[in-house]
């Protein structure tokens, strides 16, 4: 099963989450202050989810363009 | 014609094939159910057969509720509520209140709510218009007022610029016109038009919408009011019925009204409501637990989560490119497979992988529209829909390539588009068919085929020897009028290695009226409407054998191992004439001593079977002499005879005709369209003149008259006239022509039977064949009646559904 960029971001962000757990991988998770992030990869794109901790919101689960995102978060 | 229910016989044929394969009237053997998983014959599977589509039958507050509505009014509170109802139907009544913002009233079902309903609802002097696809519940309420003369007919599936030209003719005839429709349809679960439908409410004073959301339910809209209410307010000419056993998890149903006087109506009048029991305390607790959800804001999540595995499942469907039948905002899904046999097929792969799916089959759907129909609910993890349509796609190729068919033939069966790269599938299929060891031979005329090869196969069964042929084809080409035009097709399958024949039929192709079965009183009310459109409910039929011909049209040697693949080839080759030619049906018929493997087969390949009249024969013809033939007959038919021919035999003279003028060729045809015009039972186009013309010059052919005796009113007057096929072995009188004016006199119907079997004796033939009809008339002469059958598949059953709403509003079956 292949999803595109676009058609991912068709889903609400409940859903993409549950899309990431069911076909994705998980390949970083990093607390970030309040913020637990996480990317995925799905298909052949990678996927950044922000979860506030505090109000246990989805805030962010948006396909990334800058495929130096894991460097970037191993930066932080 | 046999008082036989074919369509119940097709029906249970069709279900118990189902039974036995273990895909229908299954059970489940779970002790407990966790989640969407069911256990099937021992197997786990996930269901995608559930319509609770929110998922809600687990919700611990429901469940709660169910049990503390035993425990304090017991299992059941059995009293008609026309008396009594227990405090629980009103705290839902008016909790249905605040959801719905109408007044509603409360069936056990929905199908009692539309009984409920419409009787009370609409008037004799209304006129009722039902979708083609309505629910069968709602037509099983219609035909409760069909007995009061309800004005009743079928309009085109969605058909709304149709559905305005019948409102503006009938609503200066009727008080009301009432639109009966789904709003989500039940099998393909495409939608009602609910834009149209607003606006033509708006237009017309007169017109008013029923309209059952069951699948909608729920699912929908403020409240989960459903997928009508969710598109537009209600309406005040409308009337909504919708379930609790789907999307709400309880089991019931509710009915929506504009107005309070006429919930209080059918709440007083509805025949359920009066005599049925109610809605029992379990689930009256469940459905209170239900409403009060969906009065809070937690029913959008639901929803919400719904409609993205509904976007998730059409993305799948799109992405292996299974051809779905409509893309949809139900959860109700319907990949076509075309034939019954690759429905069977794939619902027994699907089941070994793991996933439960319906088979959409006859009578829910047309049979060459059978398809795997699936739902969706909110329980269904978005890779257990992957996984499930992956299965689907990865299985239909090899259930088709099982069944000898193609993607193709599903995509031409539902008139969808084919993608390029699934007609490459059809080309090798193609080849794989070519190597088996049969070979089909195809001829446009009678005179391409060698008549020593014709007639070893085909003579003796009636009037279509290669001479038989060679007069249909000379009559039936060229002619003015479009019934009168026939095509002609001759199909011979040949064993490649013996190079003999394994199946051979031809197959004629022209104009049927419709009503050519139908009831005498039917076919009256038709041809009153053909005096201004002739052409009215006729459709162009491809069939096996012609209307101008009875008995055995189809050659199959059961004994060639290959019989089933060159039928296969058969059909085949039928189907790419149908296309061709644009035949809305196809017919193979006069079948007789069918066996339960060969209606299994005919089946499994899409026809279902109807009766034709019986087929009359008198096979005993081992008496030489009137005497003799007297002896013969039954003590009761022989009190006849005495009275009803021997009387009146004197009044006759009895001729064969030779060398006919015009004269004489005008005269029997004006007695032919005498008793083409008495005989609806069996209605068909007139025969053209020029086919008398054609067997009066043919020597296969004989012409006996009765003329009035001597002693008569009018002495040498012709007042019958037969035209008979004379084969080999049998005596075939195939067209006659009468004078009614002397047949109550003189018994002329009678006599001419009588004398068609002494002219058969006489030139020494084996057996006469009396044809179709006049059962009873016929056996007084010593013929019996064979049960015949026909196999058809009817592309649009649109003219059918006409005719049987025609039947409905006459009250005949």
């Amino acid at each position: 099963m292949k999803l595109t960029r676009s058609e991912f971001c068709q889903f609400t962000l409940n859903s993409r989450l549950e899309l990431l757990k069911e076909f994705g991988k998980n390949i970083l998770k990093k607390k970030v202050q309040m913020r637990l992030i996480s990317v995925y990869t799905i298909s052949d794109f990678y996927v950044e989810v922000y979860e506030n901790l505090v109000s246990h919101k989805l805030e962010k689960v948006e396909p990334v363009k800058n495929i130096n995102i894991l460097d970037v978060y191993r930066e932080l | 014609m046999r008082s036989i229910n074919t369509v119940v016989e097709t029906i249970d044929q069709i279900i118990t094939d189902g039974v036995k394969r273990d895909i229908l009237h299954l059970y489940t053997d779970d002790n407990k159910f966790h989640d969407n998983h069911i256990l099937l014959k021992g197997q786990k599977v996930v269901n995608f057969g559930s319509c609770s589509y929110l998922g809600l039958e687990f919700d611990p507050r429901l469940k709660e509720a169910s049990k503390k509505a035993i425990d304090n009014y017991g299992t059941q509170f059995a009293e008609s509520r026309a008396y009594v109802s227990i405090g629980l139907y009103k705290e839902l009544e008016e909790l249905f209140y605040c959801l719905f913002d109408a007044p509603c009233v409360i069936t056990p079902t929905t199908t009692l709510g539309h009984i409920a309903n419409v009787p009370v609802l609409i008037s004799p002097s209304d006129a009722i218009i039902t979708d083609q696809q309505v629910h069968n519940s709602v037509n099983t309420a219609v035909k409760l007022l069909a007995a009061s003369g309800t004005h009743i007919e079928v309009l085109r599936h969605n058909r709304m610029d149709l559905l305005e030209e019948r409102i503006r003719l009938l609503r200066n005839k009727h008080q009301k016109i009432w639109y009966l429709a789904d709003g989500i349809y039940s099998m393909f679960g495409d939608t009602a038009p609910l834009d149209d439908l607003i606006r033509l409410l708006d237009l017309y004073p007169q017109f008013h919408l029923y309209i059952d959301d069951a699948h909608g339910m729920s699912i929908h809209g403020k409240h989960g009011r459903g997928f009508v209410l969710n598109k537009h307010d209600f309406h005040p000419k409308m009337v909504m019925a919708t379930s609790l056993a789907k999307g709400f998890a309880t089991g019931g149903a509710v009915m929506v009204y504009p107005n309070k006087e006429m919930a209080r109506r059918v709440r007083t009048c509805g025949g359920p409501l009066i005599t049925s029991g109610p809605l029992q305390p379990a689930q009256l607790g469940a459905a209170v637990a239900a409403a009060k959800i969906h009065l809070t804001d937690e029913i959008y999540v639901m929803q919400e989560e719904l409609q993205e595995r509904i976007k998730f499942t059409n993305l799948m469907l799109k992405k292996y490119q299974l051809p779905v039948i409509a893309e949809n905002e139900a959860a109700v899904f319907f990949v076509g497979v075309h034939l019954p046999k690759v429905g069977y097929n794939m619902v027994r792969r699907m089941l070994h992988a793991g996933y439960y799916v319906n088979l959409g089959i006859f009578p829910a759907v047309p049979m060459k529209n059978t398809g795997i129909r699936f739902t969706i609910t909110r329980l269904h993890t978005f890779s257990q829909i992957e996984r499930m349509i992956h299965t689907m796609a990865e299985e239909l190729p090899k259930a088709l390539k099982e069944e000898g068919l193609s993607y193709e033939d599903i995509y031409k069966a539902f008139k969808l588009p084919a993608p390029e790269e699934q007609l490459i599938d059809k080309e090798v299929a193609s080849v794989i068919k070519q190597a088996l060891s049969l070979k089909a031979f195809h001829f446009t005329t009678i005179r391409s085929i060698e008549k020593e090869e014709w007639n070893k196969l085909f003579d003796n069964k009636g009037t279509f020897d290669w001479d038989g042929m060679r007069l249909l084809e000379d009559t039936f080409q060229n002619n003015e009028l479009t019934e009168n035009n026939w095509k002609f097709d001759y199909i011979i399958i040949k064993d490649v290695l013996t190079k003999e024949p394994v199946v051979a039929t031809f197959l004629t192709t022209n104009l049927w009226k419709d009503d050519m079965l139908s009831p005498a009183v039917i076919s009256e009310n038709v041809e009153a409407r053909r005096v201004h459109d002739p052409y009215y409910l006729t459709s162009t039929i491809i069939s096996t054998g012609s209307l101008l011909t009875e008995g055995d049209h189809l050659f199959i040697d059961k004994h060639s191992a290959c019989w089933k693949e060159a039928m296969q080839l058969l059909f085949d080759k039928i189907n790419l004439l149908q296309e061709k030619y644009n035949a809305n049906g196809i017919v193979l018929r006069d079948f007789q001593d069918i066996d339960a493997e060969f209606e299994s087969f005919f089946i499994d390949n899409g026809f279902f079977k109807t009766a034709m009249p019986d087929n009359n024969i008198v096979a005993d013809m081992k008496w030489n002499n009137e005497e003799e033939f007297y002896q013969h007959l039954s003590k009761w038919s022989r009190a006849h005879f005495r009275k009803q021919v021997k009387k009146y035999q004197d009044k006759f003279d009895i001729c064969i005709e030779q060398n006919p003028t015009e004269e004489d060729i005008d005269q029997w045809y004006s007695l032919y369209e005498n008793v083409k015009n008495n005989s609806l039972e069996l209605n068909t186009f007139t025969l053209p003149k020029e086919l008398f013309r054609n067997i009066a010059n043919d020597k296969s052919w004989e012409i006996l008259t009765l003329k009035l005796s001597a002693g008569t009113q009018e002495p040498k007057k012709t007042v019958c006239v037969v035209f008979s096929h004379i084969g080999q072995l049998n005596y075939i009188p195939m067209i006659i022509g009468m004078d009614y004016s002397y047949n109550k006199e003189y018994k002329v119907y009678r006599q001419a039977l009588y004398q068609l079997v002494m002219r058969g004796k006489m030139i020494g033939k084996k057996a006469v064949h009396l044809g179709f009809s006049a059962s009873i008339e016929k056996k007084k002469v010593g013929a019996v009646s064979y049960p015949t059958y026909a196999f058809m598949q009817i592309k649009d059953s649109y003219n059918a559904e006409i005719l049987a709403s025609m039947s409905l509003a006459t009250g005949v079956n």
